[in-house]
């Protein structure tokens, strides 16, 4: 089964590929894997104050459609609020890329994936704090340099 | 039930782990066939009945801890009996019940000699969790696959044999190891004959660490030569 022009694009020009400091506390990360393929999945976000995702990166070991799915997974991430993210489903992968069936668990991985960075996002700003997360310390040093601020003009 | 009364009497205690199956009888010698499909008496071949699982095939317990070298002999042995070549002359039944025998047997034991996938066989015969159900590993487990991903990938594209040996002597003694660890939680399993709980819970140990050992697995064929 030849894999969609897609899923092709994604993989052969993955988008935010890379990684956040996973210790900054407006990133979320998220590892996860599929142990019937032994595929492993990184899936990072960034946090503004507003709620907005800044930035979204990831790294995945596996297969065209794993790529894929978490390639096109942070291009929707970006710019959205953390709450419409979790609203984000491997369905909507999987037909956007037009995943064959054996290939839908890659979407899934990709959606758990998301779930698990921001749910790390959401615990890390909890325990930091306190309530709610209105008042993120606006990082030291501004150091745009973490690897993010890549482009900054999206809407 | 209908046969006559061969001196099998009553299997008050099959010869192997009752687990390996229904103590039938052969065909045509109706003595108690002890692999599934091919007795070991008369050799005649028996069908495939209902759903007989790759254990009772081969005729072995239904045991993860198996001798490896009586395996290959139970296979061969068999095998030997079903070949489709003895059956060139006889019907077309025959024919087709040796080929049927004879590829089952071939899948059978290549499930059953490799160990992981004799462990993964097992563990979805015993009822325990798919790794679909079950995908988890130990705490940080996936971070530290992440970072040897990472390593093997950057040896490979820089070319540097010697870190990919390196790495893959270090996965395959990992993995020896890891592997030793589902012998001993299905010999738990094993020993707890009639804790249905427990057993429950020795088949969810055994499924976390199948899972962590595909991951091993993977990592160990991207040591490997190409």
């Amino acid at each position: 089964m030849a894999y969609s022009d897609k899923v092709l694009d994604h993989f052969n020009n993955p988008r935010n590929v890379g990684s956040l400091d996973k210790n900054d506390p407006t990133v979320g990360t998220g590892i996860v894997g599929a142990p019937e393929c032994g595929d492993v999945m990184k899936l990072q976000i960034k946090v503004g104050d507003d709620g907005r995702i800044v930035d979204a990166k990831f790294k995945t070991f596996g297969c065209g459609s794993a790529i894929a799915s978490s390639s096109l997974a942070t291009e929707w991430l970006k710019g959205r609020n953390v709450d419409d993210a979790t609203q984000l489903r491997n369905t909507d992968i999987a037909s956007e890329l037009s995943l064959p069936p054996v290939k839908i668990h890659c979407s899934v991985l990709a959606e758990d994936a998301v779930k698990a960075a921001i749910q790390d996002w959401k615990r890390k700003n909890a325990a930091a704090g306190g309530g709610g997360c209105g008042p993120v310390q606006v990082g030291v040093s501004a150091a745009g340099g973490a690897g993010a601020a890549r482009d900054g003009k999206d809407k | 039930m209908s046969n006559e009364h061969s001196h099998a009497g009553n299997p008050a205690s099959p010869p192997e782990d009752s687990a390996a199956g229904v103590m039938t009888k052969c065909v045509a010698c109706s003595r108690e066939l002890r692999s599934a499909v091919v007795c070991d008496y008369c050799h005649t071949l028996n069908p495939i009945g209902a759903p007989t699982d790759y254990f009772a095939l081969l005729g072995v317990p239904r045991l993860f801890n198996l001798d490896a070298d009586e395996l290959r002999r139970r296979y061969l042995e068999l095998s030997r009996h079903a070949h489709p070549d003895f059956f060139t002359g006889g019907s077309e039944e025959s024919q087709v019940l040796a080929m049927t025998i004879s590829s089952s047997l071939n899948d059978a034991y290549r499930t059953l000699s490799d160990p992981f996938e004799r462990a993964e066989y097992l563990e979805e015969l015993l009822g325990g969790p798919s790794s679909a159900v079950d995908k988890t590993t130990p705490q940080g487990f996936l971070d530290e696959m992440m970072v040897l991903q990472e390593e093997l990938t950057e040896a490979r594209l820089a070319g540097d044999h010697l870190a990919l040996e390196r790495h893959g002597e270090t996965l395959r003694a990992r993995l020896a190891q890891m592997m030793a660890r589902v012998a001993e939680l299905f010999a738990d399993f094993e020993s707890q004959l009639g804790c249905e709980g427990i057993r429950l819970e020795c088949l969810g140990r055994i499924r976390r660490q199948l899972n962590a050992v595909s991951y091993i697995r993977r990592l160990v064929s991207m040591t490997a030569g190409t």
